[in-house]
């Protein structure tokens, strides 16, 4: 039998049930409304840390030495030399937070980060106007700054700020350069100020430089560095804990698993519904089979064959579960905007399904209705034509 | 060669068992094409299974039945199936239509199971409808009809296919008298015009539109014979 001739015959047949059919796609709509807002949630999730991760950069190490107060930046920095194969930059990362004023304007508590002429590539800022300080203002210890957007808009409103001063603790620095506004992260990324570390003994009361960001070629040399100076440390220090090396690349793969482990266990959880609503189905074909057993034996005797039966009856069964699906995609479409809102609030964000979850998902509950729905239509088709149309 | 050749078919439910009925115990029976048989009997007497047998609904306990020269024993279910769409159309007591479809969409169901395209399809279905006088009924239910409009479906749907065989159980049982002629004229008709026609019937008068009765009994048939004067009496007409 064609396969448009069923599916009307099926469409006919759920318009003349509509409650059960109803009934019948319960189960299957609330396992994939679950699925579809869950992975959407998920993905949502997922993208939002991408963007400040990639808003911090990507295949940075960061190395802490806590052995005592010391400045071990030129031990580091010899490191990254004979690392040079992997080292894309190499910075010192220390900061504070003091009031900072610019005539009759000032910022109460501002992040000022001190580092060396490569903090820009090593915490993916972008120069917008000016340039960063270079390594004669690192060795001369001199009072420069590049200045994030939000301390810019707050101390010069519109003005060009580059070659102007600002007072930090008192002391006068110039303005050399401007960092492109960094979006995605709100102000705690545009409001500083970057000066040369080696203004550590002024700024923080202390000698110590005992951070750092060493920004790596790519990916595997991220992995590489990190086990390089994993092992650089324990000889520095002597010991497995004066130190600390990590990259952000094994804390998203941490938070990769954890997200996994989420979408594992949420799947299941929509899963074992969606299994519910496949049992539903076939319960429901099973009394659709028996309420219709007479119109089974009318349509052997006519000449259908147990392949027109099966067809006719998996046919109904996939359609019932298509719509079932159809709504539920609706549905969990509509609750991951919702959650989106709610979640991402005063991001751009908008959350929506993904072309192939919403395919995907429409394809699997046809595959479930004709699955769950292939027992009862098997049982009708070897149903016995006289004995069928004796049924009442 | 005899187009239904039964061979001492039997017939039996529950064999062995307490509730062992002999339907048929060794029938014979031959018809020839274009023949208008009447299996005449009362109730129980077996006339239903012999129909079904006939029909290629059902297959004999033992016996052979050879249906254009094909063992029907020997089919496997689909081949019976494909047997049922190509040679007979069937008439019920009870109509049997498809409650949820139109007139049009019942009379169209062994044609799609023929897998004749749509527009043919269409076609034919309302030439049937046309022919048994239902052309306007064609998009009502047959809750919407009366018993002896639901009848004419039915025919229409037997006849659709154009089948050599139309095999009628007890067709007016459920219709008043008026009703009951026009549709044993309807089939009187469609011998004429070379179909055969095996009517399954209690009733005597029914039988007599027939050209040949048989007469069954505990499941044997006690006579067989040609209605002479009619076919006569046709045959001057």
């Amino acid at each position: 039998m064609r396969l448009g001739q069923s599916f009307s015959m099926a469409i006919k047949s759920i318009k003349n049930n509509k409650g059960r059919s109803f009934l019948t796609m319960l189960g299957i709509i609330i396992g994939l409304a679950a699925v579809i807002t869950l992975v959407t949630l998920v993905s949502g999730v997922k993208k939002q840390f991408m963007m400040s991760f990639e808003t911090m950069g990507t295949n940075v190490v960061q190395v802490e030495y806590y052995q005592d107060q010391r400045d071990v930046s030129k031990e580091i920095y010899s490191k990254t030399l004979e690392l040079s194969d992997l080292v894309q930059a190499y910075t010192p990362n220390l900061s504070t937070y003091e009031t900072v004023k610019q005539k009759d304007k000032s910022i109460n508590s501002c992040r000022i980060l001190l580092g060396s002429e490569d903090y820009d590539v090593c915490s993916n800022y972008t120069i917008e106007r000016g340039s960063m300080f270079t390594h004669s203002n690192v060795l001369n210890c001199d009072r420069v700054a590049v200045i994030g957007s939000k301390v810019r808009s707050d101390l010069f409103d519109f003005e060009n700020p580059i070659g102007k001063t600002i007072r930090i603790k008192g002391e006068r620095f110039t303005v050399v350069g401007l960092f492109e506004e960094k979006t995605g992260a709100g102000d705690y990324m545009n409001n500083v100020i970057v000066v040369p570390y080696t203004n550590n003994r002024f700024l923080m009361n202390s000698p110590a430089v005992s951070s750092f960001i060493i920004k790596a070629v790519d990916g595997d040399a991220t992995n590489q560095v990190v086990t390089e100076m994993q092992e650089y440390m324990k000889e520095l220090t002597g010991n497995d804990w004066g130190f600390w090396v990590y990259s952000e690349n094994q804390y998203m793969d941490f938070y990769d698993e954890q997200l996994a482990m989420m979408s594992l266990v949420g799947g299941g959880i929509a899963g074992i519904s969606l299994i519910v609503g496949g049992i539903g189905i076939m319960n429901i074909m099973l009394v659709s089979v028996t309420e219709r057993t007479r119109e089974i034996g009318i349509r052997k005797s006519i000449g259908a064959r147990r392949i027109d039966i099966i067809s006719q009856f998996l046919i109904e069964a996939g359609t019932i579960s298509l719509l079932g699906g159809l709504i539920g995609i609706a549905i969990g479409s509509l609750l991951s905007l919702i959650f989106g809102r709610l979640l991402f609030q005063g991001t751009d964000m908008v959350l929506l399904p993904s072309m192939p979850l919403v395919l995907g998902a429409a394809a699997f509950s046809i595959f479930i209705g004709m699955f769950f729905g292939f027992y009862p239509a098997n049982r009708a088709s070897k149903l016995h034509p006289i004995e069928a149309l004796r049924a009442e | 060669m005899a187009l239904i050749e039964m061979k001492r078919i039997y017939k039996v439910y529950n064999p062995g068992e307490e509730s062992e009925v002999r339907a048929l115990n060794g029938v014979s029976l031959s018809v020839e094409k274009g023949e208008f048989l009447a299996v005449l009997g009362t109730s129980g007497c077996g006339k239903s299974t012999m129909m079904n047998i006939m029909g290629c609904l059902d297959v004999p306990t033992a016996g052979e039945y050879l249906l254009g020269g094909t063992n029907v024993n020997e089919l496997s279910d689909n081949q019976l199936a494909r047997v049922r769409s190509r040679a007979i159309g069937f008439i019920f007591q009870g109509y049997n239509l498809i409650k949820d479809l139109t007139a049009i969409e019942n009379v169209e169901l062994p044609l799609i199971y023929r897998n004749i395209g749509r527009a043919k399809r269409h076609q034919l279905a309302k030439d049937a409808l046309v022919a048994v006088g239902l052309e306007k009924r064609m998009h009502h239910r047959p809750s919407e009809m009366s018993g002896g409009q639901q009848q004419r479906v039915a025919i229409a749907r037997a006849i659709s296919t154009a089948p050599p065989i139309v095999m009628a159980d007890e067709p007016t049982g459920n219709l008043d008298t008026h009703s009951s002629i026009e549709i044993m004229e309807m089939l009187s008709n469609l011998n004429k015009k070379g179909t055969t026609i095996i009517l399954i019937t209690h009733d005597i008068d029914t039988a007599e539109y027939a050209h040949r009765i048989i007469e069954l009994r505990d499941g044997r048939i006690i006579r067989d014979h040609l209605q002479e004067q009619k076919a006569q009496k046709e045959a001057g007409q």
